[in-house]
């Protein structure tokens, strides 16, 4: 044999087998195909399978599609189309699951704003409810002290007499009632009616004025100094009653202030008297003014 | 002598076709493709740099194909055509996603505007 066709041969032999060995090498799937099965196995680990189960089906059918495409024809251009078109779906897949799962945070959302609004709702309407309770309760309380004050000026009206003038509520106490003839020391007997008086003046907390009266007969002086001396014996007795001191004055008027004639002695026994002057506070003096 | 005319015929037939632009795609497929591509606009593909791009690519894959069917490269054109539709699915996908995660940024900011104004 010619050595040289037999080399010529053998190169010829040789060449051919590394073609076809890099024919097999070429067999390997298209860059279509790779990006294609990554984008699976990407949207096989996120929320795809969970939200958007059938997309990523149709997307596992097209790759499936590509693969037979890659196995009967590696590297054809069949097999790149197939490829894009599996991995446009399984990004669709993603897509879906990402609307799915927005639509969800919304709906959940929405719901907690409901719940928020219900949760108000009732807080105000408790609230309302504690005020309007609130509201009767202090209504109650004036109603009750309204009418501890009518059934204190009841009472008054039972110790003597009670008349309104323009100074406030006066209750007049005969001065025979309360002391012994030229005396200024309380009676017992005054000592539990001024008890009484104590108990409405505290509960009503309106200044007092506590004024001693005379008749006409003896010195103006003396007249004044008695008045005096049983103003302040009435303001004791009230302050020791718990009334506070700064609440009651006591002023003597001696005789300038009669209420009767002194020419008689019926007269003269009305002049004899004590007033307790109930100044109202502001409030009070607008519920009188204003009935 | 039966085969030779048969053979003729069929390489008329083919000829014909060809030459005058007939194809074996079918045009209720080429119209599916221009609605998909029609809807995505209408979601507003166009407003979102990945839907305006997958639109553009299927209007691209849809011209690419009815060149193809001229050219009697129906199987060709038939799968491009599918790339088109695949590509127009996933821009009307997108154009959706977006529109709707604008719909709740707005709502998220009304609520917070009910909030504020209650005090809450």
């Amino acid at each position: 044999m010619n050595t040289k066709n037999t080399l010529r041969a053998h190169r010829v032999a040789v060449a051919g087998v590394l073609l076809g060995l890099l024919g097999c090498g070429a067999s390997g799937p298209t860059q279509e195909l790779v990006d294609a099965r990554r984008q699976y196995q990407y949207a096989q680990r996120g929320p795809a399978p969970r939200l958007a189960p059938e997309a990523l089906y149709q997307a596992e059918k097209a790759l499936k599609r590509a693969e037979a495409a890659h196995k009967d024809d590696p590297g054809s251009i069949e097999e790149r189309d197939l490829a894009y078109i599996a991995h446009r779906k399984v990004e669709l897949a993603e897509a879906k699951a990402r609307i799915k799962a927005q639509q969800n945070e919304q709906k959940s959302a929405e719901n907690r704003y409901q719940e928020n609004l219900e949760a108000a709702a009732t807080n105000q309407s408790g609230e309302l409810k504690q005020t309007q309770a609130q509201l009767a309760s202090e209504q109650k309380a004036r109603q009750e002290a309204e009418r501890q004050s009518q059934a204190a000026m009841a009472s008054l009206k039972e110790l003597g007499n009670v008349r309104e003038d323009s100074r406030g509520t006066v209750l007049t106490l005969s001065g025979a009632v309360l002391f012994k003839t030229g005396e200024s020391t309380l009676l017992p007997i005054a000592r539990e009616k001024l008890h009484d008086v104590a108990e409405v003046i505290k509960q009503s907390g309106d200044k007092v004025v506590i004024e001693g009266h005379t008749d006409s007969r003896g010195a103006t002086a003396r007249n004044q100094q008695l008045s005096q001396a049983r103003a302040d014996a009435v303001r004791s007795f009230l302050t020791e009653e718990g009334v506070s001191p700064d609440q009651v004055a006591a002023v003597g008027k001696g005789e300038s202030e009669p209420i009767a004639e002194n020419s008689t002695a019926e007269g003269r026994a009305d002049n004899r008297r004590v007033e307790i002057v109930m100044q109202p506070s502001t409030s009070r003096q607008a519920s009188i003014s204003n009935p | 002598m039966k085969n030779f005319y048969a053979a003729g015929a069929l390489g008329g037939l083919l000829l014909f076709t060809i030459q005058c632009g007939g194809s074996s795609v079918p045009q209720q497929k080429v119209s599916d493709s221009h609605a998909s591509i029609r809807a995505a606009e209408e979601m507003g593909a166009q407003g979102g740099p990945q839907a305006a791009l997958h639109l553009t690519l299927a209007r691209e894959q849809v011209a690419k194909a009815e060149k193809l069917m001229k050219d009697g490269q129906d199987e060709e054109a038939s799968r491009m055509l599918d790339r088109a539709d695949a590509d127009a699915e996933l821009s009307l996908s997108l154009a959706r996603e977006g529109a709707e995660r604008k719909e709740a940024s707005e709502a998220q900011d009304k609520i917070r505007d009910l909030r504020s104004r209650m005090g809450s």
